[in-house]
């Protein structure tokens, strides 16, 4: 007879946890001079230097190890949410045009208000994502039954390419002296992370993560089909809307700090569902913890391999994710 | 009036998708320990009628009762706590296991997120051994045969523990031996106060297996009862416009039927009504 399900959560979960700590700590000890925690720690310690060691670990490296930690877990729980929903294995938060409206907001905030207006390229790009995940789920809308699932990748990729469009004739339109700092939020962007962006980050993430995870039974009943599913006692389309309207919340907030990360939403839910089973009682709470240390390992590198030069972490994302999920593709 | 206990009535339904009308004034009831076969050509709405009677499709004129109440009022959980329903097909491309797919049925009975207790266990392990497929449990899905799926899908019906278990065209893919298995399996669910209702077009399956057999025609069940009365020549000439023999088994008093040709429009006995309307 099979292992319990809960157990099965509680095991996964653990060892997860615990790669998840030991990433954050290598990530925040990990500075220049390569690790030096324990030499800060020292510092701290014998009272010699303190601020300075404080404002290292406080200010820089632990804001922007947990806002790359929140973005993981909560694009891979988002990954997990779409892949069940959309009953893709190979769909990811930003196949729903997120990441296209997102990054459309950021460039209109960037070239019209300047860089520094950082709550603003936020708020903005929170903003674009949510018009585009409303506009592909409204046109989905308009042609329910049997070709929903398939309308809503299509009108995704479709959204997505127009606001990607409408972001490079704004950038070339205005001669934006910005494209760095464009080109760096389109591949994602941790060096801004501070807490109050964190703090937002996390609170909708783990919401969002509470709301999906209550409901997980219901998560697995949307994979075997709609008629099925309804079969088995879920009201389809409504169930269908509040996962789609929660994943497009905690990406759109993840996109609106972090920029657009490829990869870990699609990455990590597939690794973990050969690690561990489609069953998303085991796999939201793994994907949430994995999603956090993959990008905040991710982010760790992203730092450090080309010092003083900074990566963006989607370069990393994409090293790493590219390769997996072509042997995926190969693999089916 | 019998003692028996109706548990779906269809009164008076029709339906359609687009012009043509699938379903018109359609009646039928359920009641507690029937076993009841739908058959008729392919395209004559038989998975539409499923639909309508589990209450995943609405219909436009009629309504459907399940335990006297409207089953479009009741909670698509409270409903499927009464009614399973094992489709044709399925995708899986998620590598559920037998397992885990065989405990979805369990879900009705728990809210959203639930981990299975030793009840829903000891229930599943009785669904995997009725269908003979507890040897399987750990396997995935996409490395069974269609027949083992189809039993892995009737695990999980009789999982839901429900009072009426649908089937769709349940002889789809299946060979001669699986046939029988599964008329096996779905008599030991029935005597086990399951009602079953299954739609196919494969009379001489349906005869042999249902006591009950409907006739359905022109999206309607022009006549019902048991499979000697309901399945006469004139009757499949009608429904399934060919021209067939029917023998009776000497023994089982099942008829059997023989196909012969394809019986064309100006064919006298097209024109003919049913012969039979017994209730």
């Amino acid at each position: 007879m099979p292992s319990s399900t809960l157990s099965k959560t509680i095991r996964s979960s653990s060892i997860l946890f615990v790669a998840l700590l030991g990433v954050v700590v290598i990530s925040v000890g990990f500075g220049a001079r390569g690790f030096d925690l324990c030499d800060m720690l020292c510092r701290i310690g014998d009272g010699s230097q303190t601020t300075q060691a404080w404002t290292i670990l406080l200010e820089y490296r632990l804001p922007r190890t947990l806002l790359a930690a929140v973005a993981g877990a909560g694009l891979a729980c988002a990954g997990v949410i779409f892949q069940a929903v959309l009953r893709n294995p190979l769909a990811d938060p930003y196949l729903v045009g997120i990441s296209g409206g997102g990054s459309l907001g950021a460039v209109v905030c960037i070239t019209m208000f300047g860089q520094n207006r950082l709550l603003g390229v936020s708020s903005m790009a929170f903003v674009g994502s949510l018009i585009a995940v409303g506009l592909v789920y409204g046109l989905a809308l308009l042609r329910k039954g049997a070709g929903y699932i398939n309308t809503i990748i299509l009108a995704g990729v479709i959204v997505g390419a127009l606001m990607n469009a409408l972001m490079l004739l704004i950038i070339s339109l205005t001669g934006s002296d910005e494209m760095q700092r464009i080109l760096y939020w389109m591949m994602g962007d941790f060096s801004f992370a501070d807490y109050p962006k964190g703090a937002v980050a996390a609170t909708v993430t783990c919401v969002g993560w509470i709301a999906a995870f209550s409901q997980a039974n219901r998560l697995n009943l949307l994979m075997v089909g709609d008629e099925s599913a309804a079969n088995l006692g879920i009201d389809v389309s409504r169930m269908r809307t509040f996962f789609i309207v929660v994943a497009a919340l905690v990406t759109g907030t993840v996109v609106s700090v972090s920029g657009t990360i490829g990869f870990v939403g699609l990455v990590v839910p597939h690794m973990l569902r050969l690690a561990i089973g489609p069953d998303n009682r085991v796999l939201l709470p793994a994907s949430f913890l994995g999603g956090a240390a993959f990008l905040a390992g991710a982010d760790c590198l992203a730092r450090l391999v080309a010092y003083p030069t900074e990566l963006p972490v989607g370069v990393i994302t994409a090293l790493v994710g590219a390769p997996f999920f072509l042997y995926l593709l190969l693999r089916r | 009036m019998s003692g028996v206990r109706r548990l779906i009535e269809c009164d008076s339904v029709s339906f359609r998708y687009a012009v043509a009308p699938i379903l018109q004034d359609m009646t039928i009831a359920i009641d507690a320990g029937a076993f009841i076969g739908v058959v008729g050509r392919n395209g004559v709405g038989k998975s539409t009628l499923i639909r309508i009677l589990t209450g995943t499709l609405p219909p436009q004129r009629g309504v459907v009762l399940l335990n006297g109440r409207p089953i479009g009022d009741l909670s698509r959980r409270s409903v499927a706590r009464k009614l399973a329903a094992v489709s044709q097909t399925e995708p899986s491309d998620f590598g559920f296991t037998v397992w885990e797919e065989v405990m979805l049925g369990r879900s009705p009975r728990h809210g959203g997120i639930h981990f299975e207790n030793s009840e829903d266990r000891a229930i599943v392990e009785t669904a995997l051994e009725k269908t003979q497929i507890a040897h399987l449990a750990s396997r995935t899905l996409d490395t069974l045969s269609g027949g083992e799926r189809q039993r892995v899908r009737i695990a999980r019906g009789i999982a839901q523990q429900p009072e009426v278990m649908f089937l769709d065209e349940p002889t789809t893919h299946l060979d001669l031996y699986s046939q029988l298995k599964l008329m096996e399996l779905l008599r030991d669910i029935n005597k086990h106060g399951i009602a079953v209702l299954l739609v196919s077009h494969d009379i001489n399956f349906v005869a042999q297996c249902c006591q009950d057999v409907h006739l359905m025609h022109n999206g309607t069940i022009p006549c019902h009862g048991s499979p000697r009365d309901v399945i006469t020549p004139d009757n499949v000439a009608t429904c399934f416009r060919i021209h067939a023999e029917v023998t009776i088994d000497p023994v089982t008093s099942i008829p059997l039927i023989n196909p012969l040709k394809i019986l064309n429009h100006d064919d006298p006995v097209f024109l003919d009504p049913l012969t039979r309307n017994s209730g």
